[in-house]
């Protein structure tokens, strides 16, 4: 089985938000919850960066370690789940995400939260492989198709790379040799206790 | 996008990303620089010399395709029956003036092609656009412009009638000159586009995804200019167009992308006009998720003189908390 993991090379994305769009159409994701955003440092300055964040579907993930009702799990791919049926809303999750991935829905009095909703990896859910529950809850599911998360397929100029660890990072190390330079993958440290070399 | 596709669907042309890549088969990508200007100025040939692009039947410079021309070199009878009915239907009595940009059979592309050569010609290049008002670009100060004492040595076109329409660029300049209107509007206004929006932005501030990534309209403000009028980043302010007393009322950005004394705004924004929220008149069902002011409520006077094109992209305003 593949490690899978994501990869967003900050000297290449430009902020043009279509991981972002195309995670909200692909999925259905509703106004205010976003799976994957772009965040710009140094916005307008010289050395201004970007990079496109969502769960890294981490090794030893924070959230599974905090969740008191152990909803989530991971898959044969390397993948981060939980299961909706479970959650409870408590947002432990949030607190301990280094990534801000859990997201929530303000449903309710008091502003007590939904359901956490985040990136699936576009794996889907617990529910069967591509059954309508799975896609009413989680959105759709690329992996079982056979297909790697849409994000990163639609990126315009490739920074946002998902597969297997070992391919995308090979990936990224010849890109880094060609052109001579290369921030490090960005979140590989925290989210894989492991960095690229090159 | 591979633009233009030459021919039919079924010639599967790849399209022309660089429209003179003479390296090329014009089959597979090449091109010739169009021969648009003539064929000849002041004796000289307009067309190339010494340059075709690859496997052309044709060795020399070739002016654009007409049924004429085709004639000439004996092409035309490769046409089909179909094709020849309806180039003789479009020319009337005159069929060898039918160009290929006017044959709807699209039958003379297909026979040059096929002979490896441009339908729209082999010609040289120019530098110096004879037949414009400038031939070669010279500098003429906007006409509002943040250094008036350019004016007299820059000054726009002289006032003139253009087709129908008089151009009074020149009378607008001078008036905003003795007015010193530069004091009363010392920002620099440009405007521009964003990543998630297209053109005036109505379809794509009423789709939802694009709507959620650019919720307000927005004018970059430096940080210099924002300090000297209390301006907070993300504040509520009016900026204020040099002509007529319009203001518009947008978010400030404050940010180093723009220099000292300039201001940008995107474009894709209407629906707000003046402060006031127009919604309420769209017709039911159609207004946009987002709304926000236009910019061009904002901008001023001034037209290409060839083109009739207006000019958002250079002129003056103001920017104030109220």
């Amino acid at each position: 089985m593949a490690r899978m993991k994501f990869l967003c090379d900050a000297d290449r994305c430009i902020e043009c938000n279509a991981c972002v769009t195309a995670c909200k159409n692909e999925h259905d994701v509703p106004w205010g919850i976003n799976r994957r955003r772009v965040v710009t440092i140094n916005d307008g300055k010289a050395g201004e960066r970007s990079v496109s964040m969502a769960c890294m579907h981490c090794t030893d993930a924070p959230c599974a370690a905090v969740c008191p009702v152990n909803c989530f799990y991971t898959t044969a791919d390397a993948v981060v789940l939980h299961s909706k049926n479970l959650c409870i809303g408590c947002g432990y999750c949030f607190y301990a995400c280094p990534f801000g991935a859990p997201q929530y829905p303000k449903v309710g009095n008091f502003g007590s939260r939904g359901k956490m909703d985040k990136c699936t990896y576009c794996a889907g859910g617990p529910e069967a492989d591509l059954s309508t529950a799975e896609y009413e809850r989680y959105g759709s599911n690329r992996l079982a198709e056979g297909k790697l998360p849409l994000c990163a397929e639609m990126c315009s100029t490739k920074s946002l790379l998902a597969g297997d660890g070992e391919i995308i990072a090979a990936i990224y190390k010849e890109r880094v040799l060609k052109r001579g330079y290369g921030s490090g993958a960005w979140g590989w440290q925290t989210a894989y206790r492991e960095t690229i070399t090159t | 996008m591979p633009w233009p596709c030459w021919g039919k669907p079924e010639l599967r042309h790849p399209g022309t990303h660089i429209l003179y890549n003479t390296d090329l088969h014009v089959k597979e990508g090449g091109g010739t620089f169009r021969a648009r200007f003539g064929i000849e100025r002041n004796g000289e040939t307009l067309l190339a010399e010494d340059s075709y692009s690859r496997g052309s039947d044709l060795t020399d410079g070739y002016p654009e395709f007409t049924m004429g021309v085709l004639k000439k070199l004996g092409w035309d009878s490769e046409l089909t029956a179909e094709e020849r009915a309806i180039i003789e239907k479009i020319g009337g009595g005159n069929i060898d003036a039918v160009s290929w940009a006017i044959d709807l059979s699209g039958g003379m592309q297909r026979i040059c092609l096929e002979h490896g050569v441009m339908h729209y010609g082999n010609g040289k290049a120019r530098a110096n656009a004879w037949n414009l008002p400038d031939p070669v670009p010279v500098h003429r100060e906007p006409i509002y412009t943040p250094r008036p004492e350019l004016v007299a040595k820059y000054p726009t076109r002289p006032d003139e009638r253009q087709f129908r329409l008089p151009n009074i660029g020149m009378s607008v300049q001078k008036g905003a000159v003795d007015r010193n209107i530069a004091r009363e509007f010392p920002i620099i206004l440009t405007s521009g586009r964003l990543v998630e929006y297209e053109g005036g932005g109505e379809e794509t501030r009423s789709n939802r995804w694009l709507a959620e990534l650019q919720q307000d309209m927005f004018v970059e403000v430096n940080v210099g200019d924002a300090a000297d009028r209390g301006i907070k980043d993300g504040q509520w302010i009016w900026v204020y167009g040099a002509e007529g007393g319009a203001k518009i009322r947008v978010k400030a950005l404050v940010t180093e992308r723009v220099g000292r004394g300039v201001a940008w705004m995107p474009f894709h924004f209407s629906g707000f006009y003046q402060g006031k929220d127009m919604r309420q008149f769209y017709p039911e069902g159609t207004d946009p998720i987002v709304l926000g002011e236009s910019v061009n409520t904002i901008t001023t006077y001034g037209y290409d003189p060839v083109t009739g094109m207006q000019e958002p992209k250079a002129t003056l305003c103001q920017i104030r908390t109220s």
